[in-house]
């Protein structure tokens, strides 16, 4: 386990992070006195939260607390938008406590900050983003790790955290991780060697692979493509308006039902009503047949005129 | 006991008439959504199941996501507050600690559906593009493992086994939980009847009416003409279609003697107790 003493400055999804854990899987940089700095720190987490609003399978939700215990990981007690405490299990490979932590734990504080996570991953094309969302397997992390392949700049590639400019009142994605997540076979297509990636967990065929650099600031959205794979033979897309733009993006939150309990109902729902008003949104499906180079150029090309 | 009725079988059982005539019947939609099939998803769908995870089950390993399904089956079914269906192929099997896949916690039932394996060849060589020989070697795997583990699938790899397999582990569970079996083949010849008997066990009400008119709506002559003008959303990647004959005893058309030994040696025991053979 890292020092307790040593201290690892970070900036992702709009915070800063004053972490007792180095991250590579982070931007390192020094809180600016704009922003929260959420402090992460190694400490005790309670077996039950007292607010108790709603609790699944593992997590427990509480106004403005989220705890997570992972079997022979760690747990995760995420508190006021503003603080993460780690309680690590004996022996536990810091590598698997960054997995859970960088998804589960940041989106849970994303939704205390009153952002809008995002299941999409995103990539930048001429200044504003692009997402692509969905549901796991459908080929998020492979086409921003396609786009990263052709010279993009990826800006995350599982949750996005949309956030609402506090003057402007623009909708902007914030910068995620400097790393994709990838399967190996989605490796082995994108022609990258297992050792430019590192194994996520043992056990799992699933590596990080570090990218050089993301955004270094919020960026405009240019539309949200709501992926999914089907089994036609042409590749479809269409816009999504009205009840079916809303159902998707609803289906797509990262953890909604945190949502609720953690007593963020309405800035959620506005944000949500903002995204849907505010945002382009196309269905994008892919037959499963289709191999991904004519799809990332038929998507290419779509972007490029529906600028 | 809990609210999840599972609709078992080994692939290519009829398994998908049964949930479309369900949906069709129970669960009111715009008659112009093909293949309406949202209320009763399968039970290895990825999405479904990372949303009583909470967390990816693609961070999970394999060994993990064993031990967890039956905690997320129970969850869902707690959740759902009233009867559910939920579409299963897996064989029925323990997690690495022993737990049963499926608990009484979660479930309500199961509706297992048998259909004569001599049938099933040809269907299934067809839905996964192979020759009908390979499709009898699969249907003889033991260790057989549907979807895969070293990458992402938007179904979570399950146990499957051999025909006989799926069948004995199902029939012969001790789960201790009510089984209702159902031949594909008595569902074909009488289906007002048996789709009946599958509502009474599911303790669901339904005037003769709409359950001919469900059945009407679902008819397979229906669906084929339905898959030519829109795909059929849970097709093989490498099958050219999902619906194709639908019919019962094709195989002595279809199945060489050779190949019928064949599957008769490996299944012969199990066809026997059904009252295949």
């Amino acid at each position: 386990m890292a020092e307790e003493t040593k201290r690892f400055y970070y900036y992702a999804n709009g915070v800063y992070l004053d972490s007792c854990m180095k991250f590579p899987e982070l931007t390192p940089a020094y809180p600016s006195s704009e922003k929260t700095v959420v402090k992460i720190e190694f400490g005790q987490t309670p077996e039950k939260l007292e607010n108790l609003k709603a609790k699944g399978v593992r997590f427990q939700a509480a106004p403005n607390e989220f705890l997570l215990p992972i079997d022979d990981v760690a747990t995760f007690w995420v508190k006021n938008g503003d603080h993460i405490i780690i309680q690590p299990e004996p022996r536990v490979n810091e590598s698997e406590i960054r997995v859970f932590f960088l998804a589960s734990a940041m989106g849970a504080l994303a939704h205390q900050r009153r952002q809008f996570p995002l299941h999409a991953s995103a990539i930048m094309y001429n200044g504003k983003a692009i997402l692509f969302s969905g549901d796991s397997g459908v080929g998020k992390s492979t086409l921003a790790g396609l786009f990263h392949k052709k010279g993009y700049q990826v800006i995350t590639d599982d949750i996005s955290i949309i956030d609402k400019e506090k003057n402007t009142g623009q909708l902007l994605i914030e910068p995620g991780y400097i790393q994709l997540k990838l399967w190996e076979d989605t490796m082995n297509s994108l022609h990258i060697g297992k050792k430019e990636g590192v194994l996520l967990r043992p056990g799992l065929k699933k590596y990080g692979y570090p990218i050089s650099s993301i955004p270094k600031k919020p960026l405009e959205i240019q539309a949200i493509y709501a992926l999914s794979v089907y089994p036609g033979k042409e590749i479809l897309v269409r816009p999504l308006e009205g009840w079916e733009k809303f159902r998707h993006i609803k289906k797509r939150t990262f953890r909604q039902k945190l949502v609720d309990p953690m007593g963020y109902t309405e800035p959620h729902y506005r944000l949500l009503e903002d995204i849907c008003q505010s945002l382009p949104a196309f269905q994008l499906q892919r037959p499963f047949e289709e191999g991904y180079t004519t799809f990332v150029e038929f998507v290419e090309n779509h972007f490029q005129t529906n600028q | 006991m809990g609210n999840i009725i599972w609709l078992c079988s080994y692939p290519k059982s009829g398994n998908t008439w049964l949930r479309l005539f369900l949906c069709e019947l129970l669960y009111p939609h715009n008659s112009n959504q093909p293949f309406y099939l949202d209320p009763i998803p399968t039970a290895t769908t990825r999405s479904l199941l990372d949303h009583y995870a909470d967390v990816e089950l693609s961070d999970l390993t394999d060994h993990e996501v064993r031990e967890l399904r039956p905690l997320l089956y129970e969850e869902l079914s707690s959740k759902a507050g009233e009867t559910v269906f939920l579409k299963l192929h897996d064989a029925c099997s323990r997690t690495p600690t022993g737990k049963p896949l499926i608990s009484q916690n979660a479930t309500k039932g199961m509706v297992y559906i048998v259909r004569n394996p001599l049938d099933i060849v040809a269907s299934y060589a067809f839905h996964l593009n192979k020759t009908i020989d390979e499709a009898i070697a699969k249907m003889n795997e033991q260790e057989s493992i549907a979807s895969a583990k070293d990458k992402l699938n938007p179904q979570i790899p399950y146990l499957l086994g051999s025909w006989s397999y799926h069948v004995q582990s199902w029939l012969e569970n001790d789960y201790a939980i009510p089984v209702f079996v159902l031949k594909y083949e008595d569902l074909f010849a009488e289906p007002v009847n048996w789709f009946s008997k599958v509502l009474n066990f599911a303790h669901l009400q339904c005037t003769e009416d709409e359950i001919i008119r469900a059945i009407e709506a679902t008819d397979f002559q229906k669906l084929k003409e339905e898959e030519d003008q829109n795909p059929f959303p849970e097709k093989h990647i490498n099958a050219p279609r999902f619906f194709r004959k639908g019919q019962v005893q094709n195989w002595r058309e279809e199945l060489s003697s050779q190949q019928v030994n064949r599957i008769i040696s490996d299944h012969g025991k199990m066809m026997k107790k059904l009252g295949y053979l």
